[in-house]
């Protein structure tokens, strides 16, 4: 593919955006939107094209990407700060269906539950405890309405789009690669190995096929899934004791969910407590920040020393004025 | 590999279903648009909380992203690592929503203007 057509429907969309940074000028946001659908709109288009095979048509992952879209577009360029955190909430659902159509269920529910339920409620409020006074009017303030720089900003992003484009969809681009049959395979045997990690979730699976098993083999090393004449097969102890082989359905392979805990628990566990540390560590500098210096009684102890008082509610100390 | 290489002699090929192509060139291609945009929102919008959402909305492509490529490769770290993104965005929202707090108590504005100079004031 010719990489100036990819630099121009960048260049389109950049365009795009730029005129639509115009707050109050109709036809020139309008200009602005066409201009920058069609150079989006190409770009799917070229994505969708470099699959030589015919596969599937991936209409509904078009929608939601195009949704996304037009929704950040909207909130980068809204002027009223509370329509852009709710247009937020919409590139959050908009990519967590995405999220549901590449498979991953759990991310895409805890995207919703922790992003536009808990994330952006926090923005929420916040613009809303920061509310301008109602003499700003309906366009909103000032510093709302004018874009700062909006020419370097969007050659900045066109340059950013185009070096991303060139990338991915460019000659030999990332997404060149296919699966080839031994990714599968690694992957089918990964989600097997993991299946084996889970001990009593095997030991379930097994007793819903066969309701007489009492455990299964394990070997020293903890193996027990191998494979033999091309499916996954288990040794079980019967109630009887004697021992069977069985062979092992796709459908016992473990979900989304379980394979996510798994991987975190089991490959991840560092990574896992350092996110909890992060997350405290958070909370605490959010407590800090928050508190109020007067109640700790600092103002005293500063003008006891001699020093100007910090506290916010009574005197505010003059801008630039030092202590 | 000796296992690996068993299984591939022997294993039913097609039981796990590979990813379709074109929906995770879409889904990139997506996640590439909405990080140029969050990007241009960072730079043009003078809001402090806007420019915060416009992270957000950049955190929101790399999840994407690595979610697609995650599917690509039929690999499930793609899908942890957005775990710790979200980890991270949370712990950023908190601390930047706090930050914000602070800053307009003392200049009943949400400007970034008037924020140029650090110092004491």
């Amino acid at each position: 593919m010719n990489p100036v057509l990819l630099y121009a429907a960048c260049l389109a969309g950049a365009i795009g955006l730029g005129l639509l940074l115009n707050p109050g000028n109709r036809p020139l946001r309008l200009a602005g939107l066409v201009i920058g659908l069609g150079g989006i709109a190409w770009l799917l288009g070229q994505a969708l094209q470099r699959s030589a095979e015919m596969a599937e048509l991936p209409l509904l992952e078009v929608i939601f990407g195009l949704i996304a879209i037009a929704a950040a577009a909207r909130m980068v360029t809204h002027s009223r700060p509370v329509f852009s955190a709710l247009y937020f909430i919409l590139v959050v659902l908009a990519s967590a269906s995405m999220f549901l159509l590449l498979s991953a269920e759990f991310m895409a529910f805890a995207l919703i539950i922790v992003y536009a339920g808990a994330i952006l409620i926090t923005y929420l409020f916040v613009l809303m405890l920061a509310q301008q006074s109602p003499s700003a009017g309906a366009s909103g303030t000032e510093y709302d309405t004018v874009p700062r720089e909006p020419f370097m900003a969007v050659l900045i992003g066109f340059i950013m789009l185009s070096v991303l484009a060139e990338t991915l969809l460019g000659p030999g681009g990332v997404i060149e690669h296919r699966p080839a049959n031994t990714e599968l395979i690694r992957a089918e045997l990964d989600q097997w190995r993991d299946l084996e990690r889970m001990p009593k979730l095997l030991l379930e699976k097994v007793q819903e096929a066969e309701p007489t098993a009492r455990e299964v083999v394990t070997s020293d090393t903890g193996q027990s899934i191998y494979f033999h004449n091309g499916s996954a097969t288990i040794d079980i102890v019967m109630e009887d004791d004697s021992i069977r082989p069985l062979k092992l359905d796709q459908s016992m392979l473990p979900g989304n969910t379980q394979r996510v805990g798994m991987a975190l628990v089991a490959d991840f566990p560092v990574s896992l407590e350092l996110a909890g540390v992060i997350l405290l560590m958070a909370m605490f500098g959010a407590v800090v920040l928050a508190r109020k210096q007067i109640e700790l009684g600092e103002d005293d102890a500063r003008a006891a020393a001699g020093l100007s008082r910090i506290a916010m509610d009574e005197h505010e100390p003059e801008i630039g004025a030092g202590p | 590999m000796t296992m690996l290489q068993l299984v591939t002699s022997q294993a039913v090929i097609g039981s796990i279903e590979p990813a379709n192509p074109r929906s995770i060139e879409i889904c990139l291609v997506v996640s590439a648009v909405l990080f140029a945009i969050g990007l241009v929102g960072f730079l043009t919008r003078r809001n402090i909380i806007i420019m915060f959402l416009c992270t957000e909305l950049m955190f929101q492509a790399s999840a994407l992203a690595m979610i697609s490529f995650g599917r690509m490769h039929l690999d499930i770290s793609g899908q942890v690592f957005v775990i710790f993104i979200l980890t991270i965005a949370a712990a950023e929202a908190a601390l930047a929503l706090g930050l914000v707090v602070l800053l307009h108590r003392r200049r009943e504005t949400l400007n970034a203007d008037a924020w140029t100079e650090l110092g004491e004031c």
